[in-house]
This record gives structure tokens, sequence and C-alpha cells, in this order.
């Protein structure tokens, strides 16, 4: 079974769902395929509206990468539900906790920027094989 | 019966709003350049390669909404946001 990537020029996405204890997505979003992340997570701007942090676990490492550090939060029982290059929809996986991205501030310019939501190596190269071709990207169990 | 309809969610309703959105998102990266100059940093909502609002809160974006749309035409909506001009996602 495939799962086709939406090439763009911040890379490939893949339409995606989650349920998880906390609330219901019942809109689907995209993930970004990267294999650069250990783990996949889930941009808070993907989410409904303003969100009070508080009310969530903190996870206890921070995310780390060029430019700097994101405290995150944590998501729990989380359901991923990808769709398919048959346009059908699965449930791939379940994870105990998912890590929640708020936004990051640039020390500079003081400007709000937002990470997507991702697809990390936590599900890469375990549960999907990635194929990364020059005019198609695609994922596959 | 597909595994979202367990859900009480119609999965070919979502497959339908997939597509729109994917030609949405496909749309907003085909003219990101001119988006940043007017949107940076605030959330924008694409529909029929229109941009049909605009706000730096999700929350009062959707509320505006809310009020022009039907919840069928609001599902179609694309939200996503604008980062500013000058960033790359190296991650």
């Amino acid at each position: 079974m495939q799962f086709e990537a939406r090439i763009t020029p911040d890379g490939a996405f893949i339409p995606a769902l989650i349920t998880c204890n906390e609330f219901s997505l019942f809109r689907h979003i995209y993930f970004l395929i990267d294999t650069g992340s250990a783990i996949s997570a889930l941009s808070s701007k993907d989410l409904g509206g303003d969100i009070d942090y508080s009310s969530f676990d903190k996870k206890s490492e921070a995310a780390i990468g060029i430019g700097g550090s994101l405290e995150c939060y944590l998501i729990h029982e989380v359901k991923l539900f990808l769709f398919t290059a048959e346009e059908n929809w699965i449930e791939l996986t379940r994870f105990d906790s998912m890590c929640l991205l708020p936004p990051s501030i640039d020390l500079l310019t003081k400007t709000r920027i937002y990470l997507p939501s991702i697809i990390g190596r936590d599900i890469l190269g375990t549960i999907l094989d990635l194929y990364y071709l020059k005019d198609k990207i695609y994922l596959e169990i | 019966m597909g595994i979202l309809n367990d859900l009480g969610v119609d999965e070919n309703r979502l497959t339908g709003i997939v597509k729109k959105h994917d030609e949405s998102m496909k749309w907003m990266y085909e003219n990101m350049e001119n988006l940043q100059k007017s949107y940076a940093s605030k959330f924008i909502a694409i529909y029929n390669k229109k941009i049909v609002g605009s706000d730096a809160k999700k929350t009062e974006l959707f509320n505006t909404l809310k009020q022009k749309y039907t919840d069928d035409e609001l599902e179609e909506i694309y939200i996503d946001f604008i980062n500013p001009k000058g960033y790359i996602l190296i991650l």
C-alpha cells in the first residue's frame, strides 16, 4: 500500500488525520516527511485555535534543531490515520504520546514562526519505507 | 464502511476535501512570494484559488469565515500560516 506525497518547495507532505485524548481532529492535516527528525510531531498551527498550553503535559526533552531549541508538549493515546494513494484511509499506528510543537519566536526579528507537523523516523524506515524519486515521493507499507 | 466512518467521519466527503485542499496548497506555494508580501505572520484562508480571509489569530479568522460560509464550504477552505520571507526549513 502506498501513500503519495504532495511535493512543495518546503518538502513533501502526506495528508493525515489524528485523534487523541485531548481532542479529535476531524479535519485532515499535512505532515512533512522529515528523515531528520527522530520523532513525529503535531504542529500547533494545525489545531483549531488559540491553545492554552498549561493544560498539556510538558515533554521532558526539548526539540532541538538548527537555530535553537523548542519546548514541546504532549498529547496522549494518539491514533494516526493516513490517506492512501488509492484514496482510502487507514489507521497506520498508535502512539502513547506525541509531541505538540508550539510556535517559535525568531530572536532577531521577534517574529512568530511555525514549524509544520512532522512524520519522523519513528515511522519512516520502521513502519513505512520512503521512496524519494526525482518526480515522485511516496511511502509504502 | 471505511475506518473513519466508525468515528463519525464521512470518508467520501473527507476525500473530496483532501482534493480541494491539495489544490489550495498547490496554489499557495505557486503564489508564496506575493502572499509573503501581504500576509506574513498571518493565517490565511484559501477557497477556489482566492484568499478569502486572513488574521494573526486562527480563532478570529475562523470566526469571521463562519459568518460568511456554510459548514460544508468551511470544511473546504484551506487554512495555513504564512511564515515571513527569509526563512527556510532545515529540519
